[in-house]
């Protein structure tokens, strides 16, 4: 009947990297619809330049085509993996060094406690994050975004806000568990 | 077992990366080798990945798409348990020049040197004509088989990225009416709850009766065998409407996404029940979910 054309089960990403890992290309393609949006607005958020974001956002997924028999979806989640990647891709080329090693990145596999496969689960969740930020004081988003988003260390951050050292690891502490709080993660 | 663990307030710097140089090589060196210290890194990396979605969120250009598509119709994949490469003309090959047959010169033991008779000039000039024109043809005829992979491979690439690029504006057209469904002022949204006496989770519906559109999306259990579920759209006036036939994946999660609807339908209250496989004209079976607009 006709109404079924509109049913649509999302096939989860585990299965579309297990397709992957068998050379089938339109899956990584799903993936890239699912994800690129996300990997893209970090990259561009951290590097503040097109051409750049959109490097980072193919090698990323080539990585994913190369290595996806390597993916182990019991001890991570796709999108945690490609988020944190990412991230720090983009730091290290910002700052010239990594923030954190891949290997290390790799070897914890981190898991989200929400999941981010859908476009509308996607949206929900991009607008909580954002709201949450914009209700934190302004002197803790701007402590998080630059340890976040421009990779500066917390005697870094010192230096260039004027504020002691202590401050700012305790901004950064407390501000993440706001987040968190007001995120229910 | 390591004998000390990093304190529980540093993992989020850590994974911020927000340590000093020398502290983060130590917490790093010192995490590789500690499994209770790896468990609260990748916790601490899931809690900071938090603000990768907080950056404003832009589309890259559909055309990194369509240039990643095509690299990687050209990039082989690692495989899981790669084994050694194998490289022609290696040292375990033998070379075809060991099985070459002996020169112009055969010596037998105190044997004097055997001389083939000459041959006169033009000999030599026709067998290099001809050598010439043999290797020639070789090296067309490989070019020409290599052209023919190249351009099927091309063929290939083409008809994919024609096919990513209708997909594309597929989807795109599909999340344009989406955002315009969540956007709308005159957007319904329904919480369906488990009827009673069912072993179903919540749902919620988007519904837009002027132009037709609607979004489900609920949790439930695998139906029984042979069956699966239906959403119906209960009008004020007239018998339901059917809005979809689905089954759940395999985390229980399901979604209906703009099913075909008629425009202009105020709707009363929604229903999922369960129907044989494919979908009734009208409800028969129980129903699981439901929710009144309103």
């Amino acid at each position: 009947m006709e109404q079924q054309t509109g049913a649509q089960n999302e096939p989860l990403d585990q299965d579309l990297v297990r397709a992957i890992a068998g050379g089938d290309q339109a899956s990584l393609g799903r993936l890239y619809d699912r994800y690129s949006g996300l990997v893209y607005s970090v990259a561009l958020r951290v590097l503040r330049d097109t051409a750049a974001a959109e490097e980072i956002l193919q090698d990323i997924f080539m990585q994913l085509w190369q290595k996806a028999s390597q993916f182990d979806a019991e001890r991570g989640s796709l999108p945690a993996w490609l988020l944190v990647m990412t991230r720090n891709r983009a730091i290290s080329r910002l700052r010239r060094r990594d923030p954190i090693s891949e290997a290390t990145i790799e070897e914890a596999s981190a898991s989200l406690p929400y999941r981010l496969d859908n476009f509308l689960i996607q949206q929900e969740l991009l607008g909580k994050v954002r709201m949450a930020m914009d209700g934190l004081p302004v002197s803790q988003r701007e402590t998080l975004e630059l340890a976040y988003f421009e990779g500066l260390s917390h005697s870094e951050i010192a230096e260039r806000t004027g504020e002691p050292l202590g401050t700012i690891k305790t901004r950064l502490r407390s501000g993440v568990q706001m987040l968190r709080q007001q995120c229910d993660f | 077992m390591a004998a000390y663990h990093i304190p529980a307030e540093d993992f989020d710097l850590l994974a911020l990366g927000a340590l000093e140089p020398g502290e983060l090589q130590a917490a790093e060196e010192h995490v590789r080798g500690c499994n209770q210290c790896l468990r609260d890194m990748a916790a601490a990396q899931a809690r900071m990945a938090i603000f990768a979605l907080s950056a404003p969120q832009k589309k890259p250009s559909s055309q990194i798409k369509e240039q990643l598509m095509a690299r990687i119709a050209v990039t082989p994949q690692l495989a899981s348990t790669q084994g050694p490469t194998v490289v022609a003309g290696s040292a375990s090959t033998p070379r075809a020049v060991d099985l070459q047959a002996p020169g112009p010169y055969v010596e037998g033991r105190g044997a004097a040197p055997i001389r083939p008779p000459r041959k006169p000039a033009w000999t030599f000039a026709w067998t290099g004509l001809i050598l010439g024109l043999a290797t020639a043809s070789i090296l067309l005829w490989v070019g020409n088989a290599r052209l023919g992979r190249e351009t099927e491979i091309l063929r290939q690439e083409t008809a994919q990225l024609q096919q990513n690029t209708a997909q594309l504006q597929q989807e795109e057209d599909q999340n344009s009416t989406l955002l315009h469904l969540f956007t709308a002022h005159d957007t319904v949204q329904v919480a369906l709850a488990p009827a009673s006496g069912q072993n179903a989770g919540a749902a919620r519906v988007e519904y837009n009766s002027h132009r037709g559109l609607l979004f489900y999306s609920g949790n439930l259990p695998a139906p029984p065998a042979g069956r699966n579920y239906q959403l119906w759209l209960v009008p004020v006036w007239g018998n339901p409407i059917s809005a979809g036939v689905f089954t759940p994946n395999r985390e229980g999660r399901a979604t209906i996404v703009l099913p075909q609807l008629p425009a202009g339908v105020a709707a009363k209250a929604f229903a999922v029940t369960i129907e044989p496989a494919g979908g009734v004209p009208q409800p028969t079976g129980p129903r699981v979910q439901i929710g009144a607009v309103g």
